[in-house]
Formats: C-alpha cells, structure tokens, sequence
C-alpha cells in the first residue's frame, strides 16, 4: 500500500534517460541524509537546501562516478520530506546503478504516483493535479508492468505467475497443517517441504539473475513493421538500419519470418521488428507466423503499418490493416501509417494521416525519422524512467522473496513451528505478488479446501 | 395500543450463545437488559456438537473471558474432556478444546444469566420491530411480543440464530424449523424484510446422535483428555473433573457405496436445496463425492454428557433419509448395532449478509438494531459469543451516549472475525482460522488477557477480581522477565539462551533457581515471549505501518461519487461498505492502491478546506 504510505524512504530516477542529457535520481523520506550517508555521501549537519560535488562508488563493473547532490535536509522540499536529488550522466546503467545502490542503502523504490502523492500531501499540487496523476496510474501501472517484464526478462511474467501458484499450494499446505490437526491426513512433511521450498528458491533466484543481467540494456523500444506481404517491409527496415550508422546485431526470430535488428534512431536505441506479412493463413506454418506477428505488433511501442502506396488495391489493404490495428490495440502504443514505394506511384486516395516514402529512392525517409524520433523521444523520457522504476522494484522484490525462502528453509530444518515457515511464505508470495500485479488475497483457504477433505 | 409496555435500555432476541453474551455484557456495564428468548429451557443450547473451542475457536473463547464472557467459565465448569490441541506446534497454534456436558453447559449459562444484575430473562415470542423513521433515518425503538405486550428500549440486539426462514431436511422429508423441535421466527423475518435487509440463504448439517449402550467400545480406539486439563478462563485455577473419553472410528467403501447408490435421496444432490454450505464441515454425502479417492473418513464419536448416553457422532453430518442413515452405521466398525436416537438433517436458513452492518454489528440501514451471530453467516459458538458481547457491549455504549468500541485485527481473533465479516462478507458460513488472522503470532491463547484485560476493565466488562488476577499476573511476569536479563548461562543473556530451540522452561529453572518461584501462566508468557521475539518485532512494524492507513478516517457520509477519476467499480464497492478508515478500505476486493490514493486526496483537501 505503498502509494498511500508516505513515511517510508522512496528513490526513482526523474529524468528522461536520452543519452547526453544528465539524468537524475530523486530520493525522498525521512531516512534521506542517512541513506546518503551510507551511499559515502556526507550531508550531516546540513541546515539549508544545498549543492554538492562529489562521487559514489557503484562497485563493480561501474566503479566510481561523479554526482552531483542537491539536498533539501528538512520538510521544506517539493514532497514535504527531507530529500535530495542526485544528477550525473544520462546513461541507463549509471542512473540504475545510482537507484540500486540507493536501495541496497535503504531506499524502497518508488511505485508511480508516489512522488505526486507526497507533493500533493506537502501542499504543492492541488486536488486536480493530484488527480489527474492518480487517476490514470491504475492503467499505467498494468501496462509498464506487462511491458517491463517483457523487456526485462523475456516475457518472465507467466513462469512468475507459475512460481507464485506453486508457492501458494505449498502455503496452503502448510496452513492446512496448522488450522486441521484433528484430520488423518499428513499434509506435508518437514522433507517434502525443504525439497519444494528449494525448488522455488532455486527458480526465483534464476529470475532474479536473468533480470539483473538484462537490466541495463533494458530501455530499447520495439517498433514493428507490419502490413500485408510485399508492402516493402523488409526494404524499409534495410533502408532504416543502412542509413543509420549503428547496426547493433541481427538476429532470426523465433519463428521463420520475424526478424529483428537493433539500431540506434536518433539517439534512442530501438529493436525494429519486421513482422510476417499480414494475410490469411494457409498452412500451419504461416498460422504461426501470423499469430507470431500479431503477438509482435501487439507488443510493440511504436507500429509502422506499411501499404504499398503505388498499389491498385491501396484503399483495400489499409482498411484490412485498420480492422487488424484496432483487433490488437494496445492503449500503450503509437500508430504511424506508412505508404510504401512511392517511387513507382502514389495512389490518388492517399491523405495527411500517411507518410509516404521510398526504401529506393530514399524519400520520405527523413520525414519518417522525424515522426518516428518524436514519439521515440516522447516515449523515451515517459516509459523508459517507469520501466526501470518497475525494474528496481522487481528485482528488490525478488531478492526478498529468495531471502525469504531460504528463511523458511532453515526453519524448516532446525524444527521451528510450521507458523514461522507460513510467515515467511507470505512474505514470499506478497513479494511475487508484487512483480507480477496480482494481489495477495485469501485464497489460500479456497486451495486447502479444493485439495483436501477437511472438516467434521 | 398494547397496555404492557416494559421499557429497557437493551433488548436482546434470542438466548443462544451470541444472546446470552450480549445480554450479559449490556447488563454488566450497566444497562438495563431483556433477554427475550421463545423458550426458556433451550438458553445457551449446544444445538450442534457438543464442544467449545478448537484451532483458532479456543483463541476467541479466551479473548470473550478476558472481555468478561460467560463462555471459558461455563465449559471450564461443565466440561467433561480437555485437550490443548496443536501442542507439536509453537505457542501462537496451541489451541484448547473441549467436550462439553451438553446439558450442564446450557443450565450453567442459564444460571449465570439468572444471576446477573440489570438483567431480565423473559421468555417471549417476538412478533414484529417497532421502528421509526424521520428525515430518512430509520431507528428502532423496540419490540412487540406475542400476548399483546411491548418492549420499548433504544437498542435492540437480534440474535436469531437459524431459526429465519428455516426448513430442516432428512432425505426428502423437510419440516420447518432452526432446530429439530423448534419453530421459526416469521414476525421477525418480516420485519427485516420490510425494513429492507438483504437476505441471502445458507444450509448447515448435523449428524445423527447414537445411544453409547449399542456401541461396541472394544472396536474403536480411544482418546482421551489432556493429563493435564488446561483451562479457558484466566479465572479458573485448575481443572479437577474426572475426563471421558472420546472414540474414534472410520467409514469405508461399502459405506460410501451405499451413499453414492443413495445420493440422489439426498436433497443436496436431488436439487431440494441449492444453497450454499460450509466447505470446512461438508456433509458425508460430499466428502464422498468431492474426494472420491478417499476409502475412508475419520468419525470421532463425542459422549454429550456425564448423565446420558447420547453420543454425537462427529464427522458424520448428513441429510439422507433415515433408512439409509440406519444401514449405514451397520457397516461401520462398532457401529454395528448402534441405535440412533436422533436422526441427522440438513437445515436451510436465511442470514443477512453482514456487511450491511458497521464493524460494531449496528445495521446501517436501521440505527440502534444490531445484529450478532449465525443471522450473520457465521457458524459455531464461538464466533457467536465473540460478536454477541461486541454487539450487547455496543449497544450498552450507544444508549449510554458512548462511542463503539471494537478491536483491531491486531488485538484479537474477535476483531478479525468483525473486519472480515463487515468489510468482505462471506460465500460460506463463515468459521474462525487462524490463517485469517495476518497477525496470528500476536493472537495466542496464552496472552488473551494481556491483550484485552486492560481494555475490559475501561470499558466496565470486568469485576475487581479478575483486575487484580491480571495485576498479579503482570507483576510476576515483569519478574520474570527481569530475572532472565541479568542471568547468565554459558556467558550468555538467561533470555538469550532461552531462544534456543531446544531449550524448555523447566531447563531454564534448573540454571536460574529463582525462576522456579514464577506462576505456571506467567511463566509461559514469558517463554513465549522471548521465544517468539524476533517475528513478534517483525509483526508489530506491520501493524504501526497499518495503523497509520486506520488512523486516516473517512466519515461515513463521505461521497465517492464526488470523485471523479476514481473508477466505478471502486466508487460502487466504497459506497456499499463505507469504510471507516483507509485501512479498512483496502481490505475491501478489487480496491487498488490508486483507488486509495484517490481517496485519500480528497479526504485531505477536505480537511485543509
């Protein structure tokens, strides 16, 4: 209930997250100067807001970098609390690095909102501001979530949500336990329970390692070239890359036709996605392309959806494709519509709402550079903050559950109460609750009783 | 217009255990009390099982004792089996059971009513509420009876029962009625229904009660009560009665074939009833059913007294007709030729779904009526006595003038029970465990008292005698406390040492002599307390965190409607329960924590404003 509980410590980076522009981390709360104490920055007896040069050691492999600190030491700050912001170089590895460390010093990530709320509490934004925040993180948050675990851990989301079902038969077991003694059932044995509580221990700290690996290289937006085959996609995605300097790797997809190439846009780092083209399946194979493209384009920040502009049926294909854009609309991401080689005709009918352009001749491509960088940019400095917000927050969460597991482990093994292990195993589920977006609620009672023949 | 007209402070309907104990908690504090029941040889009747306590049960009879309660003190009195069960497990699980003389419980409470001062046991047919409504509230201001008579009083507890609506069902026989030889309360169900009270519908079971001379006792295993009884009330000091033992036995497959060759008999199977039951004490018919793989059940068979040779046969409930009860229990090991004495029965009842109510158990919708136990969908004593004595002391508070008072999730399984019930209301009958309760390493039978003693005594529930009990307690434990700071074992704090696993008390007197002066309850505190140290710390900073959410209150008029952002589920949901606190909002299914936030900025630009 964090979003409403202002009286712990919050860190969160607060800036957009471009390269070259500085970025800043923001911490706010009571515990403030002395989380920055044991970050090695020393603001003890600081009266007034101040600034101050000085480094903090990220440890391996970051090392030592320069921040700038601007402490506000007393109530007298933008949320209310003692708070400080720390500035240093807009690169995503350093501001995560800075918002790890913050946390392993004591920090709780901040969950979006968070900061509005406290402003809004310290008397610096009005109702209608607060609202207008709050209002739409419900949404919001849901859709980083989805879209942080995508990005972060390869759509990790579902064998999370597996781990917290597991978990919670396991606790229903353990409540079982202790809530029907007078049963002739074994429920579980201490055994049984190390062997099972291993097990998940194990899978959430693979998790844990695959989101920390992946964590700093998280930020790319996902554009997806998608249209009706022989719209010149592929054409469009070599003019795209060629021109740009930076081709990071290219990769086969996982099915036959998706391919993906990584290259730097206008200073934003995007993964474009050439997607099948869009038709009606005839074999098996092309059924999974086409489900594999849809998945795709639905996941995708920005959609490129591309129609052959000199085609006869111009007018044709792009209400198929408007009829599959709004099938699979996803509130989180941008339409561009593209008109493909220009170069051999413009098709009458064609107005403002397309881009048209040339992968040969090179037309219009700047034009879609601009409109593409736009909304990159715009995207950039809104998602790519939350995302690793939501990053910080899941990794946290996750180290607290395996912590949590081999607690219960070693309860388990020195003969403690089964009451002590199902503390612990709250704890666990609360924490996996919290990465995948489900809410700990009672159905522990609804497994014990599905499972079990209980009750005189 | 009647012309008897008896005028009281509090009127209680209905002298099971919920009545029993709200009366006795309004009288005790002072208020002049009806307790109003249609039969005054069935007050305080044990109308299913005969047993107090159990998991998480025995946690809320020690918390109704230490607010006051009659509950620990009757079956301590009228007990005739003590088992502390969970005793493998740590202290926060140890929870006391017992077999109750049926009977004697019943005349031991019935007894303690008689005696009570400001409290008039009346026995009565309530015929209809008698309520007024000004300016859209509604208020109740008494009762009228059967015989042309009224009872006029400002509070008014219901306490009901079953008996709303009732129909009772063996096998396709079905008469009306809460409890077999009883009637229904139709004036009552009436009123509810014309003062606009939700009601929705719940089915129970009982089992068949057999005559213990046509047991074959060498056929079934024993169990018998503690060596050492341990009592439920803080008051009594040892328990001295000779225990009886219980039996347990098992069905099998031919039993269970017999059931399922019998299933569409049944009026749960053969679509008579469609309500819903609880999933913790299913009928034989659905254990069968639900959990086919299983070739036996376990049946305890629980003697109901010291002067009968009724036997309640535990684990058996069933509404199947009464040829098949018969043949079932002549395959079942020393049941062979066992008689029934009276036959098991489903039993259909309506409830009103509690979160109608405010966390104190007044109804929203008509001020000064409060409602306590099974009318509420809850089941078993227990449950019925810790909501009776919340709603009589209640009502008490409110004629007086004062503010209700209940306790907090962290305080008592009394106050979960209350928060659950308001704040989710329940699909089943609602029964107490103790994975309900977050705080359930707080809530041990142990320390009841040390929980809610101090509280009672404010609030007037308790007498001298068990104050000063308390006090002595506190001293002693303080002592002990102190005692195992300074000691040293091993060059290690007494305390210390004690948290080794291994380690009991009686080691712990062995190092530390002086230990050994400590009283048997005290000392266990202490033990517990050090053993369960580091969770309860890690317990109390979830509940400063959740105090603070229940400290951000939310008037009752408050209008979710005026927010605009806030989504309608959330702003329907809000406004049905009303919340008292931000803590109790988010309690509420499907509230988010955006949702709260929302709240909670209105509630702050308000009170800036």
């Amino acid at each position: 209930m964090a979003l409403i509980d202002a009286d712990d410590t919050i860190v969160a980076i607060a800036s957009p997250t471009s390269p070259a522009i500085r970025g800043v981390v923001r911490i706010s709360g009571d515990d403030t100067l002395a989380i920055l104490k044991r970050m090695g920055i020393h603001s003890e007896g600081i009266e007034r807001p101040q600034r101050m040069a000085t480094k903090v050691d990220l440890g391996s492999p970051l090392g030592i970098i320069p921040v700038d600190v601007m402490v506000w030491p007393t109530r007298r700050s933008y949320t209310g609390q003692p708070s400080a912001e720390l500035h240093t170089y807009g690169s995503l590895p350093l501001l995560r690095g800075l918002v790890d460390e913050a946390g392993r010093c004591g920090a709780r990530p901040a969950r979006p909102g968070e900061y509005t709320m406290r402003a809004f509490l310290a008397g610096r934004l009005d109702l209608t501001q607060a609202e207008a925040v709050l209002g739409v993180i419900e949404a919001e948050q849901r859709g980083t979530l989805d879209h942080a675990l995508r990005q972060l851990s390869g759509n990790l989301s579902q064998p999370l949500e597996r781990m917290r079902s597991t978990l919670l038969d396991l606790l229903a077991d353990v409540e079982a336990g202790l809530d029907f003694v007078d049963e002739d059932i074994s429920f579980i044995s201490d055994e049984d329970l190390v062997d099972r509580l291993s097990a998940i221990g194990t899978e959430i700290e693979q998790t844990l390692q695959v989101m920390q690996s992946r964590g700093g290289g998280s930020s790319r937006a996902m554009v997806a070239l998608c249209g009706p085959p022989n719209a010149g996609k592929s054409c469009l995605i070599n003019r795209l890359s060629d021109q740009q300097v930076a081709i990071v790797a290219e990769v086969a997809g996982t099915t036959r036709d998706t391919v993906t190439v990584d290259v730097e846009l206008q200073g934003t780092l995007v993964t474009l996605i050439d997607t099948a083209g869009i038709e009606e399946a005839q074999t098996e194979v092309s059924q999974q392309s086409q489900i594999q493209a849809r998945r795709s384009a639905t996941e995708a920040t920005v959609r490129l959806w591309c129609v052959d502009a000199s085609g006869e049926n111009f007018v044709d294909a792009a209400n198929d494709l408007r009829t599959v854009a709004t099938e699979i609309q996803n509130p989180q991401t941008i339409d561009i519509w593209v008109a493909t080689k220009m170069d051999a005709g413009i098709h009458p009918s064609l107005d403002e709402n397309w881009i048209a352009c040339s992968a040969v001749t090179g037309e219009g491509i700047d034009k879609l550079l601009d409109v593409l960088g736009q909304h990159l940019t715009q995207q950039d400095s809104e998602e790519v903050g939350s995302i690793l917000g939501t990053a910080a927050r899941c990794t946290q969460s996750l180290q607290q559950a395996s912590d949590s597991i081999n607690q219960a482990i070693l309860l388990t093994r020195s003969q403690e109460g089964h009451e002590f292990v199902s503390a612990e195993l709250r704890l666990v589920a609360q924490c996996l609750g919290e990465v995948t977006g489900a809410v700990y609620t009672d159905d522990i009672l609804d497994r014990v009783f599905g499972r079990f023949c209980i009750g005189k | 217009m009647s012309s008897n007209c008896y005028q009281y402070d509090v009127i209680v309907i209905g002298a099971g255990h919920a009545g029993t104990e709200a009366a006795a908690a309004a009288a005790r504090i002072g208020a002049r009390t009806a307790l109003l029941t249609t039969n005054l040889d069935t007050v305080g009747q044990m109308s299913c099982n005969p047993a107090i306590g159990g998991v998480a049960k025995g946690q809320i009879v020690r918390e109704v004792d230490a607010l006051g309660g009659l509950m620990g003190e009757a079956i301590d009195a009228t007990g005739i089996q003590f088992r502390m069960l969970n005793c493998r497990k740590g202290p926060a699980m140890h929870s006391p059971r017992a077999q109750a003389d049926k009977r004697a419980y019943q005349h031991y409470v019935k007894c303690q009513i008689e005696q009570q001062e400001n409290l008039d046991l009346r026995q009565e047919t309530v015929e209809d509420l008698i309520t007024e409504t000004a300016e859209n509230t509604t208020r109740v201001c008494g009762v009228t009876v059967r015989g042309d008579a009224k009872y006029v009083a400002p509070t008014v507890v219901l306490t009901t029962g079953t008996f709303l609506q009732a129909i009772m069902h063996t096998g396709d026989a079905k008469t009306a009625g809460g409890r077999a030889g009883e009637g229904t309360t139709a004036g009552i169900s009436g009123a509810l229904h014309r003062l606009g009270f939700e009601v929705e519908r719940f089915k129970t079971g009982t089992p068949p009660r057999l005559n213990g001379r046509t047991i074959d006792y060498s056929k079934v295993e024993p169990q018998p009560g503690d060596d050492i009884p341990q009592p439920f009330s803080f008051m009594t000091d040892e328990l001295t009665c000779e225990q009886l033992p219980c039996f347990i036995t098992y069905t099998n497959e031919a039993v269970h074939d017999l059931i399922r060759k019998n299933l569409h008999r049944a009026p749960m199977y053969s679509g008579q009833i469609n309500s819903r039951g609880p999933r913790y004490c299913p009928s034989i018919e659905d254990k069968v059913v639900r959990f086919a793989d299983k070739t036996s059940h376990q049946l305890f068979l629980e003697p109901e007294g010291r002067n009968t040779q009724e036997v309640y046969v535990n684990g058996i409930s069933t509404s199947l007709p009464r040829d098949v009860q018969d043949q079932m229990f002549r395959m079942i090991a020393g049941l062979e030729n066992a008689r029934i004495m009276r036959y098991g029965y489903a039993v259909e009842y309506d409830f009103s779904p509690p979160t109608q109510l405010w966390p104190h158990l007044e109804s929203k919708l008509v001020n000064g009526l409060f409602l306590a136990g099974q009318i509420n969908g809850t089941t078993g004593y227990e449950e019925a006595a810790g909501q009776g004595l919340i709603a009589g002391l209640n009502a008490a508070r409110q004629t007086a003038g004062k503010s209700p008072w209940v306790p907090t999730r962290d305080q008592a399984y009394i106050g979960v029970l209350l928060d659950d019930l308001v704040t989710a209301g329940t699909d089943e009958p609602y029964r107490m465990f103790t994975s309900r309760a977050e705080y359930r390493l707080l809530l041990r039978q142990d320390n009841a008292d040390r929980r809610l003693t101090e509280k009672a005594d404010e609030l007037g529930l308790i007498d001298q005698a068990r104050c000063q009990r308390f006090q002595e307690k506190v001293v002693q434990m303080n002592r002990g406390v102190e005692l195992l700071k300074n000691a040293k074992i091993d060059n290690l704090a007494a305390n210390v040492y004690l948290r080794r696993p291994e380690v009991d008390w009686e080691q712990m007197c062995e190092r530390v002599p002086e230990l050994a002066g400590i009283e048997t309850a005290a000392a266990q505190q202490c033990l517990f307390d050090i053993k369960y140290e580091g969770y309860i710390g890690r317990q109390r900073v979830e509940v400063e965190r959740h105090q603070r959410l229940a400290g951000k209150r939310i008037p009752t008029s408050f209008d979710y409607n005026s927010i605009n952002p806030l989504r309608s589920e959330a702003r329907e949901k809000l406004s049905r329960i009303r919340p008292l606190n931000l803590g109790q909002a988010k309690r509420i299914s499907g509230i988010t924590p955006a949702d709260l936030a929302l709240v909670l900025a209105h509630l702050e630009s308000k009170r800036k404003a």
